[in-house]
């Protein structure tokens, strides 16, 4: 964990139920820039707490970005920031990739030479104009990281990025989250499938346990 | 057996509440006791290929949606069905025919009622073959598809003339998908609402009444459009959650909201200036057009703020609307209800979008 003066990701007293049942209940907690990977059973709460990160569910508590960004007070100005790439996507079936890019450009303000980098990276330009549900996991998965990657961000969220995708797109985004640290973008991952060092510096590791982070 | 009915038969009533709602609605909210029994005796007095077309329609309407199910990667699992003996796995797919055929044999019970009041009896024989034709072929129709697995499901190519640019307009999306997906609901809703607002403006011209009568006749046809409603809600927070991590602004998801609203009723807008331009003054008109809308932006508020489902959120719109049609019949200035509607409804979704 880092001083409160570096400080990229704050969460205090964050907690999250579904119905009367606790998911999470995060005491405080906060990471400086880096890559950390998150750990945790199937069913520990780690896409929950993504998914509250991205801003998709509500919750009670706090959630501050470089210590200026609360996701309640600043929700936009958090979301230009923050992007999440969900384990399993889901888009709607008769959009084609190409309107999903333009639109998700469009919002978060993303340059043209960004998009057109990253359609070819991920290989999306061969099925641009395919609608979603004609496309296969592979495919959609693809897109939604694309999707992830673009805009100027901080903190990108993987929420088990490497399932579906083939050896090819898995070096890209091995190489693509290498570059974007370079230009101090930060990443929360999780996987339950290895991840090399020599493909990527994992800063610290954190595991779900018992409804909250506790360092691995 | 309970999987397949919860699988195919609960899924398909659920993804056509919507369908129903409108149905029922114009079943038993625009048409009377008498027009039911003529509509039953017209089936039994006419040419039996009558019920035959009605019952294809119905049949056609399912069979589209266990085929599309079954097709999609989510149900791979069912074609295991296959490995059940034959003679089981029939009885399986009966279960699963007459489960979704239910609507149209409850109805046949009533023209069975009709008949029987009017001593029709002969009739009732043939229309009751087509019960069990639309039965057989449902079943064939399933074990065809069960012995020809087919999970490679695609949606259908886009011709050439649509692969256009597409806007970029979250309101539009919503209009295509409503279109693509739930297109029967729609066009029912549009039928039953349209008929809802001429039948009232038609009876307006027959008799010297104030505004409230068609007041009252357009708040029917708002609740002929609260399914559609919460389908762009389900398409919101359902289909297209991911769209909730976007740092789109909350006055413009608000904004997007309302202007899908009203584009939904552009429909309506064509029935009240068709059949209320004669009889009534231009700013009745706009006055009777935003009324409309705003009970619907008042009842996705519901939706937005309170995450309802369907049910519950009908159950809650039951006592307002029956203060709101009091109102209306206390000569409540309908501006006014109007901007109390559409402030109540904004303020919720507001609060309910994040």
């Amino acid at each position: 964990m880092s001083s409160a003066s570096t400080r990229l990701l704050h969460l205090q007293e964050l907690e999250k139920r579904y119905g009367s049942h606790p998911v999470l209940s995060i005491p405080e907690w906060s990471i400086s820039e880096g890559i950390y990977w998150i750990h945790g059973e199937n069913g520990a709460g780690k896409t929950t707490l993504f998914r509250i990160l991205a801003g998709q569910l509500p919750y009670s508590g706090k959630i501050v970005l470089d210590d200026r960004y609360d996701q309640k007070r600043d929700p936009i100005a958090f979301r230009y920031r923050v992007s999440m790439g969900e384990a399993e996507p889901v888009f709607p079936d008769f959009l084609t990739p190409y309107d999903l890019i333009r639109f998700t450009a469009k919002v978060r303000q993303a340059p043209s030479h960004q998009v057109k980098y990253l359609t070819e990276r991920f290989g999306v330009v061969n099925y641009l104009h395919q609608p979603i549900g004609a496309c296969s996991s592979g495919m959609v998965k693809k897109l939604s990281l694309l999707l992830t990657f673009l805009g100027n961000l901080r903190l990108i969220i993987l929420d088990e990025p490497m399932i579906t995708i083939d050896a090819d797109a898995r070096s890209t985004l091995y190489e693509l989250i290498n570059a974007y640290r370079k230009q101090s973008v930060s990443f929360l991952i999780s996987s339950h499938q290895a991840i090399e060092k020599k493909e990527l510096f994992i800063t610290q590791s954190f595991r779900l346990l018992n409804k909250t982070l506790v360092v691995r | 057996m309970d999987i397949l009915m919860q699988t195919t038969v609960r899924e398909f009533y659920k993804q056509r509440a919507g369908f129903f709602m409108v149905v029922i609605l114009c079943g038993f909210g625009f048409m009377t006791p008498r027009e039911h029994f003529g509509i039953a005796v017209f089936f039994l007095t006419s040419s039996p290929l009558n019920f035959g077309a009605f019952s294809t329609l119905y049949v056609g309407l399912v069979w589209f949606f266990w085929n599309h199910l079954w097709k999609s990667r989510a149900y791979s699992y069912i074609y295991l069905l296959r490995l059940l003996p034959l003679r089981t796995r029939l009885v399986e797919l009966i279960c699963i025919a007459v489960g979704l055929l239910l609507p149209l044999i409850l109805y046949f019970i009533w023209i069975v009622f009709v008949a029987a009041k009017l001593s029709l009896w002969n009739s009732l024989l043939t229309r009751s073959l087509f019960l069990l034709l639309w039965t057989g072929t449902l079943v064939a129709a399933g074990n065809y598809r069960l012995t020809h697995p087919n999970t490679s499901y695609t949606k259908r190519t886009v011709r050439s003339f649509l692969k256009r640019k597409r806007p970029v307009s979250m309101p539009l999306w919503t209009i295509e998908w409503l279109f693509r997906e739930r297109g029967l609901t729609l066009l029912l809703t549009k039928l039953g609402s349209s008929l809802a607002i001429a039948a009232t403006l038609w009876y307006y011209s027959t008799d010297e009444f104030d505004l409230r009568l068609p007041a009252v006749g357009l708040s029917f046809a708002a609740l002929a459009n609260l399914g559609i409603s919460y389908e762009t809600y389900r398409w919101r927070v359902e289909a297209w959650s991911w769209s909730r991590t976007l740092p789109l602004k909350r006055r413009q998801r608000v904004l997007d909201i309302v202007f899908t609203h009203f584009l939904l009723l552009i429909p309506e807008l064509f029935v009240i200036t068709r059949y209320g331009l004669s009889e009534l003054e231009v700013i009745d008109l706009i006055q009777l057009f935003f009324f409309t809308c705003s009970i619907l932006i008042s009842y996705h508020g519901l939706l937005s703020f309170f995450n309802l489902p369907f049910e519950n959120s009908l159950k809650r719109l039951f006592f307002p609307y029956i203060v709101l049609t009091i109102l209306i019949m206390y000569q409540i200035p309908l501006y006014f209800l109007t901007i109390i509607l559409f402030s109540i409804g904004l303020r919720y979704i507001y609060a309910g979008v994040r």
